[in-house]
């Protein structure tokens, strides 16, 4: 499958919209009280640190309210990378489509250089 | 691919022998000997999610004061017996330390158990073992929302287990259940030139590495596909652990990821 991320409403940029094959999903892990931050396999193929798609989710002010937002964004991620979906794109994020799942209010994406 | 995605979360847990006076400076908790960091814990402040427990292994006399005596055993471990009025330690029993700000931590993640020794509480041998335990979600104890803390990686990613000896307290735990380790080894987060995994290191009821190997092929075969499977993480209100391991009598004592 293919999923699609994208960050920004006006798309001029290479991270503003960004495309990956479901199978070079790497995974994810909480880097922040409301980021959860995935990996895929770099745009540009190193053997490197791969693109960083960061996901902002709500930060409450509590810890525990903060962990289950972010396992929430997890969720919503493990669910739209198990889409089998053959006749078009998985929209995994996009704020021109307004496509925001599990609470994640924005992403950004960091490409491998 | 449409496949089961794996959510492991953190826990400290750092076995240790007794010392008179309760200093340990100079042994840093480290994630290799305790699987945390925990942050600078001023001794007047109790700590939220760090237990400190006494198991003595030896008899002593006039050893253990009211302060400790006060907060009585470990719930589900034996009553105090004995004498002069339970100050006297009977091998086996298990103490409550961290009650009454009973240890500090220092900027250097050094800890000192300050209800030991001169400042009265309870004097261990050097053949008796203290714990501490991370035993809820809590940003005192570090890695906290950073790497280390947590990950959810696809099943696909497993690659082996390797089980390991875990010798630290005796590989006793406090309530006297023999301990052992394994490694849960996975691919890495990003793609790393000369390789690299990520490995899940867990401390866990003794001779379970058959089980563990069960449950992880009934996590990687399960249909389980619109959420991540959420197999060890601490919460505010304490451990959870999924039924693929409990069910198997898997008790789940520590977890590292690194």
């Amino acid at each position: 499958m293919i999923t699609i991320y994208n960050a920004a409403a006006v798309i001029n940029g290479t991270d503003d919209l960004n495309v990956y094959q479901t199978k070079d999903f790497y995974g994810m892990e909480s880097t922040a009280a409301g980021v959860v931050t995935s990996r895929y396999l770099g745009a540009v193929n190193h053997s490197d640190a791969g693109d960083v798609i960061a996901l902002t989710v709500v930060s409450s002010g509590t810890d525990d309210a903060d962990r289950i937002n972010r396992i929430a964004a997890m969720d919503a991620m493990v669910s739209k990378n198990n889409v089998v979906n053959k006749q078009g794109f998985v929209v995994a994020f996009s704020e021109i489509e307004n496509v925001k799942p599990g609470g994640i209010t924005g992403i950004a994406v960091t490409i491998d250089s | 691919m449409k496949q089961p995605y794996l959510y492991f979360g953190r826990k400290g847990y750092y076995a240790f022998a007794g010392i008179a006076d309760g200093d340990y400076s100079g042994t840093a908790l480290t994630i290799a000997n305790s699987l945390m960091l925990p942050a600078d814990i001023d001794v007047s402040t109790a700590s939220t999610g760090l237990e400190l427990t006494h198991r003595a292994v030896d008899a002593q006399t006039s050893k253990r004061s009211a302060i400790v005596i006060a907060a009585g055993p470990r719930p589900g471990t034996a009553a105090f017996t004995g004498a002069n009025a339970f100050a006297n330690i009977v091998a086996g029993e298990v103490s409550i330390l961290d009650s009454a700000s009973g240890f500090f931590i220092d900027g250097t993640n050094e800890l000192n158990v300050s209800v030991v020794g001169t400042d009265g509480g309870l004097t261990p041998t050097t053949n008796d073992f203290l714990y501490l335990e991370e035993v809820k979600f809590t940003s005192e104890v570090l890695p906290f929302n950073a790497t280390g803390a947590d990950i959810c990686l696809p099943a696909s990613s497993f690659i082996s287990a390797q089980p390991l000896a875990y010798t630290a307290g005796g590989g006793i735990h406090w309530d006297g259940t023999a301990q052992d380790a394994t490694q849960l080894i996975f691919k890495p987060l990003k793609p790393q030139a000369g390789g690299g995994v990520k490995t899940i290191t867990m401390i866990h009821t003794a001779n379970k590495y058959k089980e563990i190997c069960e449950a992880m092929q009934d996590l990687c075969n399960s249909q389980v596909t619109e959420e991540a499977i959420k197999v060890h993480h601490l919460t505010a209100g304490g451990q959870v652990l999924h039924n693929a391991f409990s069910s198997r009598g898997i008790r789940v004592y520590g977890m590292s990821i690194v």
